[in-house]
């Protein structure tokens, strides 16, 4: 019997082609960009599940709540902290570790490079499980001098992965052991996405570039946040009633004055190991709205498929009633003919799943790389995708054979001999069809909108000149700060070179260095305000093109001008030190207009007066997703890492071989890194191009199968109504006519799903624009576009249909009566 | 009226080449009822077919007044058509999804006329068979000769010249067989010609003349004592 159901619905199936090659194209793309969409959210919210240790390892998260304001956490902890925790939580803590990345420089093939080590607590892989080929995890960071590679590095600076007891030299003459060699990391860890690690070596390990002594100190100063801490707790500890305990050993440790702010209340936070990918803190990782934007998409798609899938075998359905009729009268049972439906419907759906499967297989090396994601293979073997796809393919099967199963095997026989019509199916098919284009038109109109604001947020006032600017980096090193000065006039006088500024930091290079500040006569009790400080050198501004509001910028002529860190600490007597403010820190200090601001007194963190020469254009350091912030700018020696090249008009490549030249000939050792500010800057908004390009295509998608659904269902009705046509046009229609009227029940699902859109895409995009402090207005014009788009590719895939059934001489539509 | 001369119908399919008429000549004039005879598959429904244009001739000539339209393309056919012809088919043909008025009214939607005067003439065209009390049921809600009411009340809305009924009796029993039959012979009396095709030796014996076909040939025409 089952045989016979195969074989029957198979011949069925192949006798109506259109339709089971529409019904199996179109839930294969749905399936396929739910499997893709399916497999990455997957691997995004299981990352570093894997370790052994896992569910007892936290990290620290320093937090600040201010009553009133939003909290500000950061993953960054000062280096006595972790010790600290270990000294005075032995009941709970088990072992800590710090991480911390450094640049070091080493020879590959002659030429200096750059790379990224990690400097960590012996214990570091015990708490995190990452396979050693060579060497013993427990023991590997123990000393200092140790390094431990992936096995691509070792490959790459030794050509052998067997390297256990060589040495790595790097160009301050350090050597380091190889005590270890681990298995390259898998995708879904911290360690792999956001902290890309390669290279470990002991937390005590010296290096000889001038950070050493630097670091070495930090071990006491806890007002400096730059490392990553991690516990392990003991187990059975809960670690949800450490945090109260907190506040007090930060206050028993900590140095300086609490209070900041009134009410302030500064505290630790424990992050479990497997939410740290998942939570947006600091901008990394993945946020939570975006992943829930993937699941969104990727359901609304399928969702559409499922419909369509639905739609078209009811509509098939209803066509055999008469085949139904005869099975009944012949002695079928109801439930042999809701079986036959089923099996039917189960087959199809099996044959899209499997189509969707080899889509998925052929697309997803491309998506990833599109998101720039580096996926396990494992993720990407066939078992898992399959098992992923497979339960519900089947469950859509069932459910596209369930309706037309249980209605059409309802009515007596002779109700369905008679050519009663199971009604009803016409009137669903028409709801559905709208929900697919509702969702159709919301994601063509979230296309245009985040296009539209993603264009308007990067071309958006920076407050500097982006274009023609090149940026040196890589100066923080004892070579890189002696040379510095030398490079910087050996730069200024290359043909095509305009001017060279140094600085901290560039615009979008997340600088962090913030200070209190206040005006002298603010009376006691008043809150500082947090500004972002940013050391420069006397020709950074210029050379950056911020234009000034009032006063000057800093002046090469007057050496009175440059101050340093050693200055500041020491106060000044009698003198005070210049500085520039931005507008808005100007505008947030009270000093009203800029004109007004210059040679008034600011006071920096506890006493120091500082002299306002000049007001400059706020600068946008972030994305127009952050508000701008108050910045002063102070002219130092020290700090200075990044060189800014303002290139003149004239300049062509052999401007940038002489930068480059000049920086060989004067740092050998150092290696080159210079990029174009512009790009730099266009980088803040990689992700929302990204998103863009990734809504564009899934909203094609959504169109692409809602219209295969659309192109299917016209068919059928056409089919349908083949002896009402002909009666219509006995009667005296014209083609036209007839097209006129197909198009127009087509056209009604599309419009009311345009109302239904226009609402749920204004909420939604102004929802998502709220997240911009810079943004666009909602233009009624992109819905209406995108409204008169769908009906244009409804009218569109209808109209053919239409006018092939339409032009039939009419008596070939009746001969079938 | 109409004439058809050496009108031929040749249907191919792939393999076989089937001749429905064969070399007819045909007149009739205006105002006859004429009947239309022979066994199944002789071409009268192809003849049919042709005097309403749905179907164009192969070869031959099929004047209608005094235009030959044996050539003409779909649309002026229809044009000519909808201005001319009215249809009563076995099947009724009627739309399932429109009511007893709608199906009615379908036949004047496509004829440019007000809406006020097209409801006029359908109440009319109601009345005349007998069916206005059902105007707003569904076509399944009727029993068959009542369904055939509606298709002839729907034909002859749009006061066509010529009524064309391809075995209008065929699905009814005899006493609704007879209604329609006297339905037609009013329509004629009042000026409408009305070529029917039918099994019915008595229905037929209601028309004027009696056309007999066999294998697409015109075999023997009899005309009846008015």
């Amino acid at each position: 019997m089952l045989l016979n159901y195969v074989r029957v619905a198979c011949r069925v199936l192949l006798r109506q082609r259109l339709y089971t090659a529409l019904n199996v194209m179109g839930l294969a793309l749905g399936i396929a960009t739910a499997a893709m969409m399916g497999l990455y959210v997957w691997h995004e919210t299981h990352f570093d599940g894997f370790h052994s240790q896992g569910g007892r390892i936290f990290r620290i998260v320093q937090a600040q709540y201010v009553p009133a304001q939003a909290p500000i956490r950061r993953i960054e902890t000062p280096k006595p902290l972790g010790p600290a925790l270990a000294q005075d939580l032995p009941a709970e803590v088990e072992t800590m570790v710090r991480v911390v990345r450094h640049a070091i420089v080493l020879r590959d093939g002659g030429t200096p490079v750059e790379d990224t080590i990690y400097l960590a607590d012996a214990p570091f892989f015990r708490l995190f499980d990452f396979p050693f080929l060579a060497g013993d995890p427990a023991t590997a960071l123990a000393q200092p001098g140790t390094i431990v590679l992936t096995e691509s590095r070792a490959r790459r600076y030794f050509g052998s992965s067997d390297v256990l007891g060589r040495t790595l030299e790097l160009t301050s003459g350090v050597r380091l052991v190889v005590t270890g060699v681990v298995r390259d990391l898998p995708s879904n860890t911290i360690f792999s996405r956001e902290f890309p690690a390669t290279l470990w070596t002991n937390v005590a390990t010296r290096f000889q570039d001038g950070w050493d002594a630097e670091f070495a100190a930090k071990d006491t100063l806890w007002r400096d946040e730059f490392l990553q801490t991690f516990v392990m707790l003991k187990p059975g500890v809960d670690g949800g009633a450490l945090p109260a305990r907190f506040p007090a050993l930060l206050l028993a440790h900590r140095e300086g004055r609490q209070d900041i702010a009134p009410g302030l209340v500064e505290t630790l936070e424990l992050q479990p190991l497997t939410a740290m990918h998942t939570d947006p803190m600091a901008g990394l990782g993945i946020a939570p709205g975006a992943l829930a934007a993937f699941i969104g998409i990727a359901c609304l798609v399928l969702g559409i498929a499922v419909v369509n899938f639905v739609n078209l075998s009811t509509a098939r359905a209803s066509l055999r009633a008469r085949e139904v009729a005869i099975r009944k009268t012949l002695g079928g049972r109801r439930g042999q003919l809701v079986a036959q439906f089923l099996l039917e419907s189960v087959l199809l759906a099996l044959a899209a799943g499997l189509l969707g499967l080899v889509l998925a297989e052929l697309v997803m090396p491309r998506f990833l790389a599109l998101l720039a994601v580096r996926l396990d293979a494992r993720f990407l073997g066939g078992t898992s995708l399959a098992a992923a796809v497979l339960l519900p393919t089947l469950l859509v099967g069932l459910l596209g054979g369930l309706y037309p199963a249980v209605v059409l095997s309802r009515p007596r026989p002779t109700d369905l001999l008679r050519g009663a019509q199971a009604a009803g199916g016409g009137r669903l098919r028409a709801a559905l069809v709208m929900l697919q284009f509702t969702a159709a038109i919301v994601l063509v109109i979230a296309t245009i909108v985040m296009g539209q604001q993603t264009r308007y947020a990067s071309t958006q006032q920076l407050g500097f000149r982006a274009e023609g600017a090149v940026v040196l980096r890589g100066l923080a090193r004892p070579a890189g700060r002696a040379g510095l000065a030398s490079l910087h006039d050996a730069l200024a006088r290359i043909p095509g070179v305009a001017a060279v500024g140094a600085a901290a930091n560039v615009p979008n290079d997340r600088s962090e260095w913030t200070n209190n500040y206040r005006l002298p006569e603010a009376p006691d009790g008043t809150r500082d305000l947090l500004f972002r400080t940013e050391p420069v050198d006397v020709d950074y501004l210029q050379a950056l093109g911020v234009p000034v509001l009032a006063g000057r910028v800093f002046d090469p002529a007057r050496p009175g001008d440059v101050t340093s860190h050693a200055a500041i600490r020491a106060g000044t007597a009698g003198t005070t030190i210049p500085v520039v403010l931005s507008v808005t820190a100007a505008a947030r200090l009270g000093l009203g207009a800029p004109d007004r601001a210059v040679g008034r007194t600011v006071v920096y963190g506890d006493s120091l007066p500082l002299t306002v020469v000049g007001v400059v254009a706020d600068v946008q350091f972030g994305t127009a997703r952050q508000a701008l912030e108050g910045t002063v700018y102070l002219a130092m020696r020290d700090e200075l890492s990044v060189l800014l090249v303002r290139l003149a008009p004239t300049a062509d490549a052999a401007t940038l071989a002489a930068i480059d030249d000049t920086w060989r000939r004067l740092f050998p050792d150092l290696p080159l890194k210079r990029e174009f500010l512009d790009e730099h800057v266009r980088q803040v908004y990689a992700d929302e191009a990204l998103q863009g390009q990734l809504l564009a295509l899934f909203s094609g998608l959504a169109i692409l199968i809602a219209c295969l659904g659309l192109f299917g269902l016209a068919a059928f009705t056409a089919e349908r109504r083949t002896k009402e046509i002909g009666i219509r046009k006995v009667l005296g229609a014209t083609v036209a006519d007839i097209v006129q009227l197909l198009v127009w029940q087509f056209s009604k699902p599309v419009l009311v799903a345009n109302l239904i859109a226009w609402p749920l895409a204004w909420m939604l995009m102004g929802w998502w624009l709220g997240g911009y402090v810079y943004r666009i207005n909602l233009n009624p014009l992109v819905f209406a576009l995108a409204s008169l788009a769908a009906l244009l590719v409804a009218w569109v895939t209808v109209a053919g249909h239409a006018a092939r059934v339409a032009s039939a001489k009419p008596v070939t539509a009746l001969r079938y009566e | 009226m109409l004439k058809l001369v050496d009108l031929t119908k040749v249907y191919r399919t792939e393999e076989v080449e089937t001749t429905a008429l064969n070399q007819v000549n045909i007149h009739i004039k205006q105002g006859e009822f004429v009947a239309i005879m022979g066994p199944s598959g002789c071409g009268k429904s192809s003849l049919l077919n042709i005097v309403g244009m749905l179907d164009n001739p192969s070869s031959g000539q099929y004047w209608f007044g005094d235009e030959d339209v044996a050539g003409y393309g779909e649309r002026k056919l229809a044009d000519i058509r909808k201005k001319n012809i009215g249809f009563i088919f076995q099947s009724f043909n009627l739309i399932d999804e429109l009511t007893v008025f709608e199906n009615v009214e379908l036949a004047l939607l496509y004829h440019d006329i007000p809406a006020r005067e097209r409801k006029e003439r359908v109440k009319e065209a109601l009345a005349k068979v007998n069916i206005a009390h059902r105007e707003s049921h569904l076509p399944q809600q009727l029993s068959g000769g009542q369904q055939q009411r509606v298709a002839i009340a729907r034909a002859v809305v749009s006061r066509p010249r010529m009524l064309l009924a391809d075995e209008p009796t065929g699905n009814l029993d005899s006493a609704n067989g007879e209604e329609v039959m006297n339905m037609l012979t009013e329509l004629n009396g009042e000026g409408t010609t009305i070529v029917m095709v039918t099994h019915s030796m008595p229905h037929a014996q209601y028309a004027r003349r009696i056309i007999n076909l066999f294998d697409g040939q015109v075999v023997a025409e009899n005309l009846r004592a008015a």
